[in-house]
C-alpha cells in the first residue's frame, strides 16, 4: 500500500519576527524548501509554515514558539544557528518538548548536547548553487578586497587595515551599515528588496574576499557560510596575511577559485542538507512508531 | 505569622510585651525618612517594653560615612568611617535589649550583637530544569555602590559580554517579575546566580538562589567563605571582574557541572538556612529578653 507523503513546514525566523531577507532564513529555510523535491526519498513535502495548516513535521528555524511546540503532536525539530541562550533566550523547555535539535555548526551541536539527551545533529549551512550564479574573472594584480556581513561583526577587520595599506589594496564593505565601517574605502548597504541591488555583482567588484579569523567570543560558533558564498562566486577567501599576499597574483586566484568551486559542488550543496533533514525526519518518524 | 505576633502601625502602652524594630546603617543619617521613623518609634517604646532591634546592615557605607566622620574629626579613610558608624550605632541603639545581625562578620564589624542567620523553607524554593543563564538580584536604587558591589557587578557584566559572549540578567532591571511565584520560577530555572555584594550581610537573594539549586558565584564577604567551598557547592570570586567573569563563564559553558554544584549548594542551604534553627534561635532570644525584663 502506498504511504501518504508527510506534510512538513519550516517556521522561518524572518517570518516569526516580521523581518525580511534574513541570511539564516534564506540558507536554512528558503533553500531547503526550494530544493526539497529534488532529493530522494520523495515521501515528504516542505513549505513555509502557514497558520492553521495541519503538518506532520515542523522545523523551527531559530524560532522559540513554546506554546505551539507543547501542543503540536507531529515531529518537531528545533534548528539553531546562533547561541541564542547566551542572549538570555530560554531554550531548555522548548528543547525538552522537541524531538530533535539541528545546528549549523559542530561547536553549536557540542554545546547543545550538554543540555539534552535528545538527538542533536549538525546540518551545516550549505549553498544553493543557483543563487550565487555569477563567476569572477581574475585579471591583473589584486586591487580591492571585499568583506561582507552584519556591521556589528566588522570589528574583525581592524587588524587587517595596516596590512591592506602596505599592499595598496582598497577595502569594500557590504553590510547593513549600521554603523558603516569607517576605515573602508567603500561602504555598500545591503538592499535585498531593491531590484537594482545585486549582491553578487557587488562582491565581484573586488578581487578576493577578506575573512579574518573571528576571534571574538562567539566566533567559534559561527558557520562558514560567508566563505562558501565567496567560493560560489569564484572568489578566493583570504583568512591570513600569507593568503592575502598569495592571492595578489591572478593565476593563484584562478587556481584557488576553480578548486573551491569544485569543493562547493561536491560538499556544500544545499541538496546535501535536504538529504540530512530527510534522514533525520525518517529516523524520528520510526522512533515515534516504535514508541 | 502567629496570632500573638502583629505588625502594628503605632505603639499603645500596655498592649505589648516586646517590640522588634528594624534598623540599618542608613538610620545613622538623621534626616533620612526611615531614620526618623526608627528614632521616633524607639523613643516611644524605650523603657516601656523590651526591645530587640534587627540591624540589616553593616558599617559599610563609605559614600556617606567618610564625609560625616571627617566632620566629627575622624581621618578620611573607609576604616575610620566604619569606626564612626560603630560608635554612632551604639549610641543610637543605647538601651536596646539585643541587636540581631545577619552574619557573624556583621557582628564583628559592629562590635556587638547576636547573629541569627535567616531561615528559609526548602519547599518554597523550586529547583527546576535550568536555563543556561546568569542572573543577579541586587538593589539598583540609591547609594551603596560598595555595599552592593555594583561596580564589580557592572564591570563583570561588561567582561562577560566582551570576553565570553555571555549576556547576564539583572532581576528588577532587565527582567520584570510579576509576583512571588514568577520570581521563584525564574530563579529556579536559572543556572548561575552571581552575587557581587561586599558590605551586605548575608544577602537573602543569594540564599534563595542556593535553595533553588542555582550554581552560585559569590564574593567571599560576610561569612560566604565559611559555607561556600570553592568549586564544590558554589564559587568564591575575588573583588575582581576578571575572576568573577571567568568563573561565571566556566559554569555557563559547563552545564552539567553547574547543575551538580547547584545541587550541592541547595544541600548546604537546607542545612545552613534551616527554618527550624532560625525559629528556635528567635524563640530563645525572645524568651531570654522577655524573661530578663520580667525578673
Amino acid at each position: 500500500m502506498l504511504e501518504e507523503k508527510l506534510k512538513g513546514a519550516i517556521l522561518l525566523f524572518e517570518d516569526w519576527h516580521s523581518k525580511k531577507y534574513i541570511g539564516s532564513s534564506r540558507i536554512r529555510g528558503h533553500w531547503l524548501i526550494k530544493n526539497w523535491d529534488k532529493v530522494l526519498p520523495y515521501n515528504s513535502t516542505l513549505e513555509s509554515f502557514v497558520q492553521g495548516q495541519k503538518y506532520d513535521f515542523v522545523i523551527f528555524q531559530k524560532t522559540y514558539w513554546l506554546d505551539f511546540v507543547k501542543k503540536f503532536e507531529g515531529i518537531k525539530i528545533l534548528d539553531f544557528c546562533d547561541v541564542d541562550w547566551l542572549d538570555t533566550v530560554p531554550v531548555i523547555e522548548i528543547i525538552d518538548n522537541c524531538d530533535a535539535v539541528t545546528t549549523s555548526t559542530e561547536a553549536l551541536r557540542d554545546e547543545i548536547k550538554k543540555f539534552t539527551d535528545k538527538p542533536v545533529v549538525c546540518i551545516p549551512d550549505r549553498q544553493d548553487l543557483e543563487f550565487h550564479n555569477l563567476k569572477k574573472k581574475h585579471e591583473g594584480r589584486a586591487k580591492m578586497v571585499v568583506w561582507f556581513g552584519y556591521s556589528h561583526n566588522s570589528k574583525v577587520l581592524d587588524k587587517t587595515i595596516l596590512f591592506l595599506k602596505k599592499y595598496n589594496l582598497k577595502l569594500k564593505v557590504i553590510s547593513d551599515v549600521r554603523p558603516p565601517y569607517m576605515k573602508a574605502d567603500k561602504n555598500v548597504k545591503y538592499d535585498w528588496g531593491n531590484p537594482e541591488f545585486d549582491f553578487n555583482k557587488e562582491v565581484l567588484e573586488g578581487d578576493m574576499v577578506l575573512m579574518p579569523e573571528n576571534t571574538r567570543a562567539r566566533g567559534r560558533f559561527k558557520s562558514n557560510n560567508k566563505t562558501l558564498t565567496a567560493w560560489c562566486l569564484g572568489m578566493p577567501v583570504a583568512t591570513t596575511p600569507d593568503e592575502l599576499v598569495k592571492f595578489l597574483d591572478p593565476e593563484e586566484r584562478k587556481k584557488e577559485a576553480e578548486l573551491r568551486l569544485k569543493e562547493v559542488k561536491e560538499k556544500w550543496s544545499v541538496e546535501l542538507s535536504v538529504k540530512d533533514f530527510k534522514n533525520l525526519i525518517e529516523q524520528l518518524k520510526n522512533d515515534k512508531r516504535r514508541r | 505569622m502567629s496570632e500573638h505576633l502583629n505588625w502594628v502601625t503605632h505603639f499603645e502602652e500596655g498592649k505589648y510585651d516586646l517590640a522588634i524594630l528594624h534598623v540599618d546603617q542608613q538610620c545613622l543619617l538623621e534626616n533620612l525618612g526611615k531614620s526618623k521613623v526608627f528614632r521616633q518609634v524607639y523613643s516611644v517604646v524605650k523603657g516601656k517594653v523590651p526591645v530587640i532591634v534587627i540591624n540589616h546592615g553593616t558599617p559599610v557605607y563609605p559614600e556617606m560615612f567618610i564625609q560625616l566622620a571627617q566632620m566629627d574629626g575622624y581621618r578620611v579613610t573607609e576604616e575610620a568611617a566604619e569606626e564612626w558608624a560603630r560608635v554612632k550605632m551604639r549610641k543610637l541603639l543605647d538601651g536596646v535589649d539585643e541587636m540581631v545581625v545577619n552574619s557573624h562578620e556583621a557582628q564583628k564589624m559592629w562590635g556587638w550583637g547576636q547573629t541569627i542567620i535567616h531561615g528559609l523553607d526548602p519547599n518554597e524554593w523550586w529547583d527546576l530544569r535550568k536555563e543556561p543563564r546568569v542572573v543577579t538580584f541586587i538593589s539598583p536604587a540609591g547609594i551603596g555602590d560598595k555595599y552592593y558591589g555594583r561596580r564589580l557587578f557592572s564591570d563583570t557584566r561588561v567582561l562577560l559580554k566582551e570576553e565570553y559572549g555571555v549576556e547576564s540578567l539583572w532581576i528588577g532591571q532587565d527582567v520584570f517579575i510579576r509576583d512571588w511565584d514568577d520570581y521563584r520560577t525564574f530563579i529556579g530555572k536559572s543556572l548561575v546566580y552571581f552575587n557581587p555584594t561586599i558590605g551586605s550581610p548575608m544577602p537573602r537573594s543569594r540564599s534563595e538562589a542556593m535553595m533553588s539549586g542555582c550554581c552560585v558565584v559569590t564574593t567571599p564577604y560576610q561569612d560566604a567563605d565559611t559555607f561556600i567551598q570553592d568549586g564544590v557547592n558554589g564559587f568564591l570570586c575575588k573583588n575582581n571582574p576578571e575572576d568573577a567573569a571567568k568563573k561565571i563563564a566556566d559554569m555557563i559553558f559547563n552545564y552539567q557541572e553547574a547543575i551538580k554544584i547547584g545541587k550541592k549548594g541547595r544541600e548546604t542551604a537546607i542545612k545552613l538556612f534551616n527554618k527550624e534553627r532560625y525559629q528556635r534561635e528567635w524563640l530563645e532570644l525572645i524568651s531570654k529578653v522577655t524573661s530578663k525584663n520580667i525578673c
